[in-house]
């Protein structure tokens, strides 16, 4: 029986990467949100627009799944609880929840990611006594913030001293992350943290290949105005709902 | 035939009643108790209130913390730790000041007085519940959680795992995979 043909050719059609189906989605606003948003980053991190891809595609896969206005749990563009987002002034109700809108959740996102890339650079208290071990080389402190980022500030910092007591290096996240769950993460959350650290970065790889996303935007300084309207109220203007800043 | 047709709408109304009374009475039960927070290191009762409890700081170093706990909505009765009182299982939502949801399986032990929250099992980072059930003293959680191929968004593998409260441990009692979850990209 012979081989090949039109199955064959199927066989041999390679299958979209994942980075190659998010792409496909990127429209032009939302590719210049994310450039906007990589403002917040500067030269002493190792963070780039297409790490905010990256982190974009990994947790929701390019807005394809948002989940419900106003919920206190994980929703949005970049899957904020709803108290992250507060954080970052970030208005959330059933009304108007920023979280997802594209433009104040990839704000938001790069913000949180240039935080926890400031509490790594050097020791910050994260959690009542627990405090961070400064990493100094960027690209190795990449690693934590991404753990962080996922999982949270505290585990990686506690991870990190309990990696420090057993004499291993706590500024090396291969160190340090087989001691997370000594530091109390459970089970599935450490193995989770694991992977979005191993895998993200693959994802970043190929973005900054094959996304036209303008890196260069990282050495401006952020336009903070438009991020300042947490309050207002909603108009219909032409059939469409527009949010009226107070 | 007319008789019997109102009959059957009437009894269909009075069950539908009666579920959205029992879901509201759990919802003011479980959304407004003290649940033990999920960090062995920081053993505390917290209590929600209407379904949810919020704390935050931040730190004079530029550090912030922040710990929420809320009620998800999925509760079940049983006699978990089989002394003939009715206890029940509910399922908590919550975590630190990251991205991440982390559902947990949360054990009320009935001592005679009240429900207590005793011990909890987590589920994993935006775990979604398909049904949470009760049998021969067990529970079971039908849920969905992380494939190869899924976003942390939606996860698409089907899982049942059984807990039981009497053999405390960090996983499950047995766990059998439902759906290997989606093969490509969502």
């Amino acid at each position: 029986m012979k081989h090949g043909g039109r199955g064959g050719q199927r066989m041999a059609k390679r299958q979209p990467s994942n980075v190659d189906v998010w792409l496909g989605r990127e429209t032009p606003h939302v590719r210049k949100a994310l450039e906007n948003a990589s403002r917040h980053f500067d030269g002493n991190d190792r963070l780039t627009v297409n790490t905010l891809e990256a982190v974009y595609g990994q947790e929701n896969s390019f807005g394809v799944l948002l989940g419900t206005h106003g919920a206190s749990g994980a929703a949005g563009h970049f899957q904020f609880r709803a108290t992250t987002a507060r954080e970052y002034n970030l208005h959330v109700s059933k009304n108007n929840d920023q979280r997802f809108d594209i433009d104040y959740a990839s704000s938001a996102a790069a913000r949180h990611l240039k935080n926890l890339d400031n509490m790594f650079s050097r020791k910050t208290t994260v959690w009542g006594t627990s405090e961070t071990v400064a990493v100094k080389d960027a690209r190795e402190r990449y690693k934590f913030v991404l753990g962080a980022y996922n999982g949270g500030q505290r585990y990686v910092a506690d991870a990190q001293r309990l990696a420090e007591k057993a004499g291993k290096n706590p500024r090396l996240w291969a160190d340090v992350q087989a001691f997370l769950e000594s530091a109390d993460t459970p089970e599935s959350t450490a193995d989770q943290m694991r992977q979005y650290v191993e895998t993200v970065p693959l994802y970043e790889i190929e973005f900054a290949q094959k996304s036209p996303a303008d890196k260069r935007l990282k050495a401006k300084e952020p336009r903070r105005e438009q991020y300042s309207c947490a309050k207002g109220h909603w108009v219909t203007i032409d059939d469409h709902p527009v949010y009226i800043c107070a | 035939m007319r008789i019997i047709g109102v009959a059957i709408s009437v009894m269909a109304c009075a069950i539908a009643l009666f579920g959205l009374h029992t879901k509201a009475d759990a919802e003011k039960v479980f959304g407004n108790m003290a649940y033990l927070t999920t960090y062995p290191d920081w053993r505390e009762r917290v209590a929600l209130v209407n379904g949810e409890y919020s704390w935050g700081e931040k730190s004079n170093d530029g550090g912030f913390w922040s710990y929420q706990l809320y009620y998800e909505g999925h509760s079940v009765y049983g006699d978990f730790n089989r002394d003939g009182l009715q206890d029940a299982a509910v399922i908590v939502s919550g975590g630190e000041g990251a991205i991440g949801d982390f559902r947990t399986l949360a054990f009320l032990i009935n001592d005679g007085r009240q429900l207590v929250h005793q011990i909890s099992y987590g589920l994993g980072d935006r775990a979604r519940i398909h049904s949470l059930t009760a049998r021969r003293g067990q529970v079971v959680v039908d849920l969905f959680v992380h494939g190869e191929h899924d976003c942390m968004a939606w996860p698409t593998k089907r899982v049942r795992n059984v807990y039981d409260y009497l053999q405390p441990d960090r996983a499950p009692s047995s766990q059998t995979i439902l759906h290997p979850g989606r093969d490509h990209p969502p």
